[in-house]
C-alpha cells in the first residue's frame, strides 16, 4: 500500500529523497513522462485525520512547495501499489502538467473574515431569545455581503485565481483563498491591510503563505 | 482596525518570547492546514479513506482547542481578536 502526497515535476520530487513522510516513512518519487508523484510505502495504513498526521502531510506538500511548483492531494490519498499511481499519471498527465503551469511562482493566500462579537446578544447572562438568534443571523448574512464587496473583490483583483467557501460557519463570515504570485504577494498584505483598517464591524485574518491546495484541482476534459 | 497578518515560517525566532501567542498562532495554522488538507487538494483516486465522521470529529476536538485560547493579540496593536474554526467542506 502506497501514500501519496503531492504532484511536481521530477527534478522537485528527486530532490527530497531524505526526508520523511508519515510514520516516518522514507519520501520516494515516482515519474512517469515529465511528471512526478511524492509517495511512501506503508505495509498498513488508516490516516485518520489527526493533527499529527495532517501535519505530518502538510510538511512534505510544504517540503515539496520549497523546491518547485507543487499540486497538494487531498489528505488521505492511498493507492494499492507504484502501478495503480503510475496509471494515474498516464491518465491525467495532461491536466496535471497544465495545472503545474497555472501555479509554478504562485502561493496561496487565505482570508478569513470575522463578525465582531455583539456585545448585546453574545455572553451576558447567555440568554438570547429567537428574535436575537435570527438578528444576529440576518446580521452575518449582511456582513457577508459586505465582506465579499469590500474585501474579497479587490483582493481578488490583486489574484491570478480566487475561490470563496461555500459554508462559512459563525463566527466566520467569509472565508476565501486567493492563487497569488510570489512577487504580488506583499501588495496584497499591504491591500488587505488598508481594507481591513476600513471595517469597524468585521475582524480580518490574512494567512499564508500555502501550498495551492484550493487551486490544484483541475477541470477534467 | 488593520487585518492581522500571519506571516508563517518568517517569523520564526522572533515570536518565541511570546508563549501566548505561539501557542494561538500553532492553532490557527492548525485550522487552515485542515481546511484545505481535508476540504481540498486533488483527488485522484476513490481510495481517499476519510469518513465524514472523521472528519466531523476531527473539527469538533478542532473548535474546542481554538475556543480554549479565546484571544488572539493583534500586531502590533492590543486588540483583542477572537478566532473559531470554520466548518470543513467535506466533498
Amino acid at each position: 500500500m502506497i501514500y501519496a502526497y503531492a504532484i511536481c515535476e521530477p527534478a522537485t520530487a528527486a530532490a527530497l529523497s531524505r526526508r520523511r513522510g508519515l510514520g516516518g516513512a522514507a519520501l520516494r518519487a515516482l515519474q512517469r513522462e515529465g511528471i512526478a508523484a511524492v509517495y511512501s510505502r506503508h505495509r498498513s495504513l488508516q490516516p485518520r485525520p489527526t493533527a499529527k498526521l495532517v501535519m505530518a502531510h502538510e510538511r512534505v506538500v510544504e517540503a515539496v512547495m520549497a523546491r518547485g511548483a507543487v499540486l497538494p492531494l487531498r489528505f488521505g490519498t492511498q493507492l494499492g501499489d507504484e502501478d495503480r499511481l503510475a496509471a494515474v499519471l498516464a491518465a491525467r498527465r495532461r491536466e496535471l502538467l497544465h495545472a503545474l503551469d497555472r501555479v509554478r511562482g504562485h502561493v496561496e493566500l487565505g482570508l478569513r473574515v470575522i463578525r465582531e462579537p455583539d456585545r448585546r446578544t453574545d455572553g451576558g447572562a447567555g440568554e438570547r431569545s429567537g428574535r436575537d438568534y435570527l438578528l444576529a443571523r440576518v446580521g452575518d448574512h449582511r456582513s457577508a455581503e459586505l465582506a465579499a464587496r469590500e474585501l474579497h473583490a479587490p483582493l481578488a483583483a490583486l489574484a491570478d485565481a480566487s475561490v470563496v467557501r461555500d459554508h462559512a460557519a459563525p463566527p466566520d463570515i467569509l472565508v476565501a483563498a486567493y492563487l497569488v504570485d510570489v512577487s504580488r504577494v506583499p501588495d496584497f498584505r499591504r491591500c488587505a491591510d488598508e481594507l481591513a483598517a476600513r471595517q469597524e464591524r468585521l475582524r480580518v485574518l490574512v494567512t499564508g503563505p500555502w501550498p495551492p491546495y484550493s487551486f490544484a484541482a483541475v477541470e477534467r476534459r | 482596525m488593520g487585518a492581522v497578518q500571519l506571516r508563517r515560517r518568517q517569523a520564526g525566532g522572533d515570536m518565541s518570547d511570546r508563549g501566548a501567542r505561539l501557542t494561538t498562532q500553532r492553532d490557527i495554522d492548525l485550522v487552515e492546514i485542515l481546511d484545505r488538507a481535508l476540504g481540498a487538494g486533488i483527488v485522484i483516486t476513490g481510495d481517499v479513506t476519510l469518513s465524514l465522521a472523521d472528519v466531523d470529529l476531527v473539527y469538533l476536538s478542532l473548535r474546542l482547542v481554538v475556543g480554549s485560547v479565546p484571544t488572539i493579540r493583534g500586531e502590533p496593536a492590543d486588540e483583542v481578536h477572537t478566532l473559531a474554526a470554520g466548518a470543513v467542506d467535506p466533498r
